[in-house]
């Protein structure tokens, strides 16, 4: 399976989901002109990634990183659909997901989103603040 | 075109203009408009990025909901000792105003609790809409300012304008 590789833009953030290093990187703003069309694809490609996964039998480890400074209300959607993907990939039996949520320690929108994210999908989510 | 002359004059003497701006309601306008504030409002964080998320939800509902392509929105923001006003100003159908009109009422009656579960059942268990929304941007302006969204119309030429008054407490 390819990985994901997705440039920013001034409305859209940058995806990178890498099989091979464990690691899926989704960082930047998020207010796209066509959501779906933007997020669709990358719903997609999570969902043929579980599926992949649950026929194998190795262990595999995986690191999120959600490292957003802005996104609009349509965009929360997506990421919470992304977020109850993440849930059910982390429920397969030889899958560990860790995921972390980056934020601005000055910016409580988007810490306010990381709880809020946490409460709504059981998804285990670690906060971390920056500078 | 200057839709909002009128319904400005009344916070004359009482509220600064920091900020005005009439466009095409097109998203690489919207863009330009949120890089503009970025650069432009010198105050505290929190209350920048609520204005942001504000002026992008207003401005997107805008686009989302115009009849016609060359279709104008005027955005203006004031402020005044304890608060900030978001209003945008743009022509609307009849219909239209009557639909807005309601659904805004009907956030406008729910208390917060009330409001915050209302926009979490539809983001959990909602459908994107045909226009590629999920339609809770009215919800997210109630719960990022804390107060109700005056909404109002007046006639021009033959022509409906809504406007959508967004008072942001700084206090």
């Amino acid at each position: 399976m390819q990985p994901l590789k997705i440039e920013p833009t001034t409305s859209s953030f940058a995806v990178d989901l890498d099989i091979e290093k464990g690691e899926f990187r989704f960082s930047g703003e998020s207010r796209p002109e066509n959501a779906p069309r933007f997020f669709e694809p990358i719903l997609s490609w999570l969902n043929a990634f579980k599926e992949m996964k649950a026929k194998e039998n190795n262990d595999y480890n995986l690191k999120v990183i959600f490292n957003f400074d802005y996104f609009n209300s349509t965009s929360t959607k997506y990421i919470v659909d992304i977020a109850k993907l993440l849930k059910t990939i982390d429920d397969l039996p030889h899958v560990e997901v860790k995921t972390e949520w980056h934020y601005k320690e000055i910016d409580e929108d988007i810490e306010e989103s990381g709880r809020e994210l946490i409460d709504w999908t059981n998804l285990d989510i670690k906060l971390i603040p920056y500078n | 075109m200057h839709l909002s002359n009128e319904y400005l004059n009344v916070f004359s003497g009482r509220y600064d203009l920091i900020y005005k701006n009439i466009c095409l309601i097109k998203h690489d306008a919207i863009t330009d408009i949120l890089i503009d504030l970025k650069k432009s409002l010198d105050i505290d964080y929190g209350l920048k990025k609520k204005i942001y998320s504000i002026v992008n939800e207003l401005l997107e509902n805008t686009m989302i909901h115009q009849n016609d392509e060359e279709d104008e929105v005027e955005i203006v923001i004031l402020k005044s000792e304890d608060c900030y006003r978001i209003i945008t100003f743009n022509i609307i159908s009849i219909d239209q105003s009557f639909e807005l009109l309601e659904y805004s009422s009907n956030i406008n009656s729910l208390t917060n609790h009330e409001l915050k579960a209302q926009y979490k059942e539809k983001l959990l268990y909602g459908e994107i809409n045909q226009k590629g929304t999920i339609g809770v941007g009215m919800e997210l302006i109630r719960l990022k300012s804390n107060n109700k969204l005056l909404i109002s119309t007046e006639e021009s030429e033959d022509k409906r304008i809504i406007i959508i008054d967004v008072k942001l407490d700084t206090l």
